[in-house]
């Protein structure tokens, strides 16, 4: 069995990569365990000397982690060149679409109508294109819909988790 | 002529986050009373303007009126103190959790701005959304009912015997345009008139020739 000079198995290293490549939205670390039969902690280590590879100058994508999933992402120094065969820029969203992001960001699950009275406006609207966006969940939560942060609204604003937020001060 | 300008405020609480801040106090230390009365002067003052307020904005001018009345009244029994101050207390408990929601908006904002720089999977579902946004949208249908609610204060007063008017010819006249707002477009003598009009706008930025903005100006395309 051959190892890195981390001392992992390189045969994992390539499973893991392999899964990752295929992988469209991002796998999380208890997923790809699953896939590899592996225990969570030997897979992070993995994925730590991985990430670490790609990092090197030689390599055009990077492994980021966003909201709990792993996934490929061009290194913005090359995005110039990526943009020339496929369009590259993610859509800006509306003041309006911030601030219901922002609702739902403090209070977790919430409601429309509870979005609505810390924002004293209407919300349909928005909360609809941002359900269409990816950047929400809706699911239906007794007689009425929930809505909570989708993995993508972390990977669209690069946060690794809630509290990169929430913290104080911001 | 005396020239006003106005911060936009979308809702009642970026009116009251605008006063509390420009007090520079924390909004518990400022009267009730006091808040109520400035809030009421800007809800006069858009009205004078003719900025279209909502529901949202009576009924906030409305609670702060009847907790100014309240905090006047010289004796309330003690069951009727404690009704008071759990009312201010979530007038004061809205405001503030408004203002940590815009801190965090604010972080949100600056993320975006670097945002380009990765590339998401949220840049797929991109051109499914419509051409015009739901703000314009909703813009569109202020113009129009305030429009109509103008017409019907003329027809009051007095009625004009009005000439008949094809889409055709409105969106010939209309392509002249490069930029205007849309409610002077739609201004019109006659309720037909107007129909016409608007029928002319819709086709024109259904043909994507036109769009209508955000900001409720009719604008012609660049060219792709």
């Amino acid at each position: 069995m051959s190892e890195t000079r981390e001392g992992v198995d390189i045969t994992i290293l390539a499973r893991l990569e392999a899964l990752l490549f295929a992988s469209r939205r991002g796998v999380s670390l208890a997923e790809l365990a699953r896939a590899l039969e592996l225990d969570a902690e030997e897979v992070e280590k993995s994925l730590k000397v991985l990430k670490k590879r790609y990092a090197a100058d030689d390599h055009g994508v990077e492994l980021r982690e966003f909201g709990g999933r792993w996934r490929f992402y061009v290194k913005s120094g090359y995005l110039e060149y990526v943009s020339r065969i496929r369009r590259v820029y993610a859509k800006k969203l509306s003041p309006s679409q911030l601030e219901v992001l922002a609702a739902v960001a403090i209070k977790g699950e919430t409601t429309r109508a509870e979005v609505e009275r810390m924002r004293m406006k209407e919300s349909s609207a928005q909360l609809r294109d941002l359900v269409k966006l990816n950047l929400l969940n809706r699911k239906r939560k007794g007689r009425s819909f929930v809505y909570t942060l989708s993995a993508e609204f972390y990977e669209y604003f690069q946060l690794e988790d809630i509290s990169e937020l929430l913290s104080d001060n911001r | 002529m005396l020239e006003v300008s106005l911060p936009n405020f979308e809702g009642p609480l970026d009116l009251l986050l605008f006063l509390v801040k420009k007090k520079e106090m924390d909004i518990r230390e400022i009267p009730i009373s006091v808040i109520a009365d400035e809030f009421m002067k800007y809800i006069e003052l858009m009205e004078e303007l003719n900025i279209d307020l909502t529901s949202d904005f009576i009924s906030m001018a409305s609670q702060l009126m009847y907790l100014k009345s309240r905090a006047l009244l010289p004796q309330l029994t003690p069951q009727e103190k404690e009704k008071f101050e759990k009312e201010k207390e979530e007038l004061y408990v809205s405001v503030e959790e408004y203002q940590k929601l815009k801190t965090v908006e604010n972080f949100l904002l600056k993320r975006m701005e670097k945002v380009g720089e990765l590339l998401s999977a949220i840049a797929e579902t991109d051109g499914k959304m419509s051409e015009l946004r739901d703000e314009a949208l909703k813009k569109i249908h202020t113009i129009f009912r305030n429009l109509l609610f103008e017409m019907k204060r003329v027809d009051r007063v007095y009625k004009l015997s009005s000439p008949r008017y094809s889409v055709d010819e409105k969106r010939e006249e209309l392509m002249k345009i490069s930029v205007a707002p849309l409610y002077e477009i739609l201004r019109a003598n006659d309720k037909l008139e107007m129909i016409t009009t608007f029928l002319a706008v819709l086709e024109l930025v259904k043909l994507g020739i036109y769009t209508v903005g955000e900001d409720g100006m009719f604008r012609r395309r660049r060219a792709a």
